[in-house]
């Protein structure tokens, strides 16, 4: 078991270098943006924070419990010690926010967090392969397809919001609905597709960046149509706000895009991350962002596609 | 047809393939075998164009990708796709239209399923399906035959046979000698990077007997069972 978790501590810090990034530093990062996002949920809301807690956890947990993770350790350690390795992995993703719990007094949740970590980590999510989540994106694989399927309760409570938004009055909220959609979108750009999928289109890389742009703003503004629909009834006047957010959106969406490109066929790397989180803190630096990502993405999916 | 000439293939200082030349004619079927290693799947790549390499690899067809169907060993497919959405990405990325799968589903497959849920024989079935639907001029199969069950092998054989009647190249590697021997005007062998050997089809019999021997004498007294 101790060889088990000395290999996931290595294999954890073959990632962070593959991603561009000393180990030390990763760990320092992490405990940053754990610390940060704790920090902007108490003082934003503060009254369901403990709860928020509870559900990014169990969605951290969620991953290691799916069934061909389940089925290895099950084949390979046997039931007891792998109901054990489970248990050490559940309680050690919980202990962060355990302890953020503990340290803001909320002694219940925080029981509850080691309980639930517990009873999940003896749980094994199969999944139905007879269900087909229905979606409208089916004809315009993969992207949308699949990310659609996986993300189809977010963008529900996403809709959810905007409702809530035109209900209190709040433009702004509704607005953040229209955004949150396109990075929903985004996200479904975020790893890189086996060569294979790049491979198979008879398409300049010209042709196939136009391609994947297009199909994108048209999935994506299909998607986030409800909520556009919506405050644009109940905020005509308002309609330049709206089309401001759809553009925001749409344009981080395409320097999403690019970047995947750009760095094909490896994943997104740390300089690329840092200037997405630039473009989305200083927006104007789009202009510099989506020509570099471009031009590196033609030279990039030259190996793949005719020129 | 395609013309390969002196291809050589690095992996750092690692040389897969050392100057191989080779010729794939039009409506013909050639087999590759080489052991595991011997630069099968890496001379498959650089065919299809997914390696850089040194050498030359001409084909009247123009460009070659565009024509070319290759099924992986062991096609990658995204989870929660289902059968028939693969299907038409494939068509879809080399402008064909979505076929009449109810028709075309030969193998019986349930496209309206998550192709996760889809067994190894299945998976092969599927992107065989994909690639055959395409409508290439070149197949580069390989091991179309690993996990198929029997009768799709049979239906798999036919559907090679029914490709050399159309005018189509198929290259197919395999490690079942069999599959070869039944498909195959001719097997080329690979070994260390390069062609060795090529072999028609009155000389398969003794490829095969060849080959058992090299593989097997005096390696099975080494296990001391």
């Amino acid at each position: 078991m101790r060889q088990y978790f000395q290999l996931q501590f290595t294999m954890f810090n073959r990632r962070m270098r593959d991603f561009g990034i000393n180990p030390v530093l990763g760990y320092m990062l992490l405990t940053g943006l754990f610390i940060g996002f704790v920090k902007a949920l108490y003082y934003r809301v503060e009254e369901y924070a403990p709860w928020t807690l509870i559900g990014a956890c169990a969605m951290a947990q969620m991953p290691l419990s799916s069934k061909q993770r389940s089925d290895f350790l099950l084949t390979t350690f046997g039931k007891g010690r792998k109901n054990k390795i489970r248990i050490v992995e559940n309680l050690i993703i919980s202990l962060p926010f355990a302890v953020t719990l503990l340290l803001n007094q909320c002694f219940n949740q925080a029981a509850i967090i080691i309980l639930l970590s517990i009873v999940s980590s003896l749980v094994t999510f199969r999944g139905n392969g007879d269900f087909v989540i229905p979606t409208p994106y089916s004809k315009h694989p993969f992207e949308f397809t699949a990310g659609f399927r996986y993300t189809f309760y977010l963008i529900a409570l996403v809709y959810a919001i905007t409702v809530i938004a035109v209900n209190v009055n709040n433009l702004n909220l509704g607005l953040a609905t229209i955004v949150a959609v396109y990075l929903i979108a985004a996200s479904y750009y975020s790893k890189p597709e086996n060569e294979y999928y790049v491979w198979i289109f008879a398409k300049t890389p010209r042709k196939f960046l136009r391609y994947k742009v297009l199909q994108a703003i048209k999935n994506a503004f299909f998607m986030a149509l409800p909520p556009i629909a919506l405050l644009s009834v109940c905020y005509f006047s308002e309609i330049l706000l709206i089309l401001i957010a759809i553009a925001a959106g749409t344009i981080f969406l395409i320097t999403m895009i690019l970047a995947k490109y750009s760095s094909y066929p490896d994943g997104i790397g740390m300089s690329v991350t840092i200037m997405l989180i630039l473009v989305l803190m200083f927006p104007p630096s789009v202009l510099v962002a989506i020509p570099y990502f471009y031009y590196r993405s033609i030279n990039k999916l030259k190996p793949f596609l005719d020129d | 047809m395609i013309k390969i000439t002196n291809l050589s293939k690095s992996f750092g200082k690692k040389s897969v393939l050392n100057n191989l030349s080779i010729e794939f004619q039009r409506g013909k079927i050639c087999g590759i075998i080489g052991e595991n290693g011997a630069g099968k799947t890496t001379l498959f790549r650089c065919i299809a164009g997914l390696e850089s390499f040194d050498g030359e690899i001409v084909s009247q067809l123009s460009p070659l990708k565009d024509h070319l169907g290759y099924l992986t060993a062991e096609p990658f497919f995204f989870s929660m796709i289902t059968g028939k959405e693969y299907i038409r990405l494939l068509c879809n990325a080399r402008n064909k239209k979505l076929p009449e799968l109810d028709k075309n589903n030969i193998f019986d497959l349930p496209l309206n399923l998550y192709v996760t849920t889809y067994s190894t024989g299945m998976r092969k079935k599927l992107a065989l399906l994909a690639v055959l639907l395409q409508g290439n001029d070149i197949f580069i199969l390989d091991e179309p035959f690993n996990g198929i069950d029997l009768n799709g092998s049979i239906i798999l054989t036919e559907i090679i046979h029914r490709l050399k009647e159309l005018g189509k190249t198929v290259i197919i590697s395999s490690h079942i000698f069999s599959t070869l021997s039944d498909t195959c005007d001719e097997i080329h062998v690979l070994r260390h990077g390069t062609i060795t050997q090529k072999v028609t089809r009155e000389e398969f019999y003794l490829l095969e007997k060849e080959m058992k021997n090299s593989a097997v004498i005096g390696k099975i007294e080494r296990l001391e069972l």
